[in-house]
């Protein structure tokens, strides 16, 4: 199965002069399950809006395999949606809800059973066909959604926040039968989300979106290791933002932040002072005297199961957290209880500038500390 | 243990409980004692002497079977389905639109449409009869007094009606079921067929059976717009007569008839409504604008 690729060029979609998608280049292989992720307001909703074909768009085209669909009603295109409240006609029953498309397709009759019978099967819903959506739970409407778009075999498939109606547990399993579905019917998903966790848990490939711009596009453990902006090193979960002074050196260039010096690779930024992120499971706490790192005191401690997080303050003003997994190794401690903090150069990123991003350094140890 | 916590919640005070039975009753007994005096056994209207159905049918005098009676409850009956199919078919269609319509136009399209529920009726009746007595340019000359001149008015006023309880209703679907449709492959008009108008049903069958309740009941509009002996409605031949000295329970019958007709078709709009909407999860507030406008 190669078809499903779809390729947005130049996408803008303005309302009055607020611009809710602007300038969206995007590139999406057959058969990925790539998301789209932002805060709400992003313009992840509008972009599926006219991927789907709801909303036409301002300027710039929609391509799917190669075809400009830019112009085509929605039921023309070979592009499902699985919509957020579900959307399932209240008046049929769930097997008529699946039926729906192909009766439109003039599917026969025999033809149409065995397919709608397969999709079932698919999701689970076999002995749920002569039921009414609403006798059903939300997971299971949800299911009878996928069912609906699955069964005519769109070349790409979109969905908008489908599990964000559902509670936790549910929304855990559900997207966990996603990614399975996923493998088996190999279309390419497009899945719209607010939540970076999700996103990363299921995409092959995230894009990041902001007032209506791409920030960045890549896989999750890029997109979240090597975050190029601000925005996207805030949004994809937890980092400590820091201030550091730029100081010339031999090779590379040091970060001074407080009292430490940090040894850094790469060119050195044009700037001053430049912004440094770091992620709190990359702050490593030691005890109360060891050598060569920073020295603080835990101020908070929160426990959240797989891993305690610390907020450590430090002299000059400047607050840390670090997350520690409770492995048993690393034993928990208290508030007031004075710690060093060791950090790696490597672990810093950049913002704003690519060049730390693309090649960490290789030399690790802080340089001095006051 | 669940009862008793009901009974505690809602206990009202002893005083205000006999003020609503009182009130229950001061609504019903002038309409209770109209609807019984049809059934006396004399021409008293006033006087209860015993049951009997004299006045409804059997004798010249009897409801079904003197003329002036039955003219007046086939022209009430001809002017009520005329009105109800118009007005349904035209507050559809208007609502339809007016929920598409952005932008500036929304605002003033929504005042306009309100004008004639909330113009007193006797203004909207003597304008319209104005109008159309002596405006002589197309479509005010075609529309001539009696029972085309009625039903236009019936349908001018209650169009209103039907376009808020639609309005209602699509307000509360959204546009999602509609676009899923698209999106399953369905042309604009299949999917307007197939999903909307099948999930406007209850709202439209609601604003039928309230134009008929209203066109039945109608008065004042009716009577402006009425040209002969041959347009006179039940509720003009009561108003008529009423009062005049030579009044049979006949006459109760015939109101008997009215309000039951009304009532009748209140009641099969709640009933429908609820049917039509039993598998909808979500609740809706159309059953709501009903009862107000009930």
């Amino acid at each position: 199965m190669v078809n499903g690729e779809l390729v947005l060029e130049g996408l803008t979609k303005t309302y009055g002069d607020h611009a809710a998608v602007d300038r969206l280049d995007l590139r999406v292989e057959a058969g990925e399950f790539f998301s789209i992720l932002g805060p709400s307001g992003c313009g992840k909703s509008t972009t599926l809006k006219i991927v789907g074909g709801f909303v036409s768009p301002t300027s710039g085209r929609v391509f799917i395999d190669g075809n400009d669909v830019t112009c085509l009603p929605p039921n023309r295109r070979s592009v499902n949606t699985v919509f957020q409240n579900y959307a399932l006609f209240p008046f049929l029953t769930v097997r008529q809800n699946v039926a729906f498309g192909l009766r439109r397709a003039r599917v026969g009759k025999r033809e149409l059973i065995r397919r709608v019978d397969e999709v079932l099967e698919l999701v689970q819903l076999s002995t749920f066909g002569h039921r009414n959506p609403s006798e059903l739970s939300g997971g299971q409407q949800q299911r009878v959604a996928l069912a609906r778009a699955l069964v005519l075999r769109p070349d790409v498939l979109l969905l908008d926040e489908p599990l964000s109606a559902l509670d936790a547990k549910m929304r855990r399993q559900l997207q966990v039968e996603l990614k399975e579905l996923h493998r088996e019917v190999g279309t390419t998903f497009v899945y719209i989300t607010h939540d970076q966790e999700e996103a990363m848990t299921m995409s092959d490939r995230i894009a990041v979106l902001q007032n209506g711009r791409l920030e960045q596009v890549g896989a999750p453990s890029e997109v979240y290791e090597r975050p190029q902006t601000l925005f996207v090193t805030q949004f994809m979960g937890i980092s400590n933002m820091l201030h550091a002074t730029v100081l010339p050196a031999n090779a590379g260039w040091v970060a001074r932040i407080g009292d430490a010096e940090f040894a850094m690779a790469g060119s050195p930024p044009v700037s001053g002072t430049v912004q440094l992120s770091i992620r709190p499971e990359r702050v490593r706490l030691g005890g109360a005297g060891s050598a060569g790192a920073l020295s603080g005191v835990i101020v908070d401690v929160s426990y959240v199961g797989a891993a305690t997080h610390y907020r450590v303050a430090f002299e000059a003003g400047m607050t840390l957290q670090a997350a520690v997994p409770n492995d048993g190794v690393h034993s928990v401690r208290n508030i007031g209880e004075r710690v060093s903090v060791d950090l790696s150069p490597e672990d810093f990123r950049l913002i704003g500038e690519q060049q730390l991003a693309e090649a960490p350094a290789n030399d690790t140890d802080v340089v001095s500390v006051g | 243990m669940t009862t008793d916590s009901k009974r505690k919640g809602i206990r009202l005070p002893r005083p205000l409980a006999i003020f609503v039975w009182a009130y229950m009753v001061w609504n019903l007994l002038p309409v209770v004692a109209a609807m019984a005096f049809s059934f006396n056994a004399t021409r008293s209207r006033s006087q209860w002497q015993g049951f009997s159905t004299q006045w409804w049918s059997g004798t010249p005098l009897s409801l079904f079977d003197n003329e002036e009676y039955t003219a007046a409850l086939k022209h009430s009956l001809e002017l009520a389905a005329m009105t109800t199919v118009i007005s349904t078919v035209l507050g559809t269609l208007l609502a339809l639109v007016v929920t598409r319509i952005r932008g500036v136009a929304k605002r003033p399209v929504n005042f306009i449409l309100m004008i004639p529920i909330v113009t007193p009726e006797l203004i909207l009746a003597v304008g319209l009869y104005l109008s159309l007595t002596f405006i002589t340019v197309w479509p005010f000359s075609v529309v001539e007094l009696g029972t085309p001149a009625q039903v236009v008015g019936q349908v001018t006023y209650t169009v209103g009606f039907v376009v808020v309880i639609i309005r209602g209703r699509i307000a509360v679907l959204g546009d999602g079921l509609e676009a899923a449709a698209r999106d399953l492959g369905a042309g604009p008009i299949a999917a307007l067929v197939l999903v909307l108008f099948r999930l406007l049903m209850p709202a439209v069958l609601v604003g039928a059976m309230i134009s008929f309740a209203f066109s039945i009941d109608n008065f004042v509009i009716t009577q402006y717009l009425s040209s002969d002996s041959s347009t006179v409605s039940i509720p003009m031949y009561l108003y008529t007569n009423a009062r005049g000295g030579n009044t049979t329970p006949a006459l109760n019958a015939l109101a008997t008839v009215l309000v039951v007709t009304t009532l009748l078709a209140v009641a099969l709009a709640s009933l429908l409504y609820r049917w039509a909407t039993r598998r909808e999860s979500v609740a809706s507030d159309v059953t709501g604008t009903v009862a107000l406008s009930a």
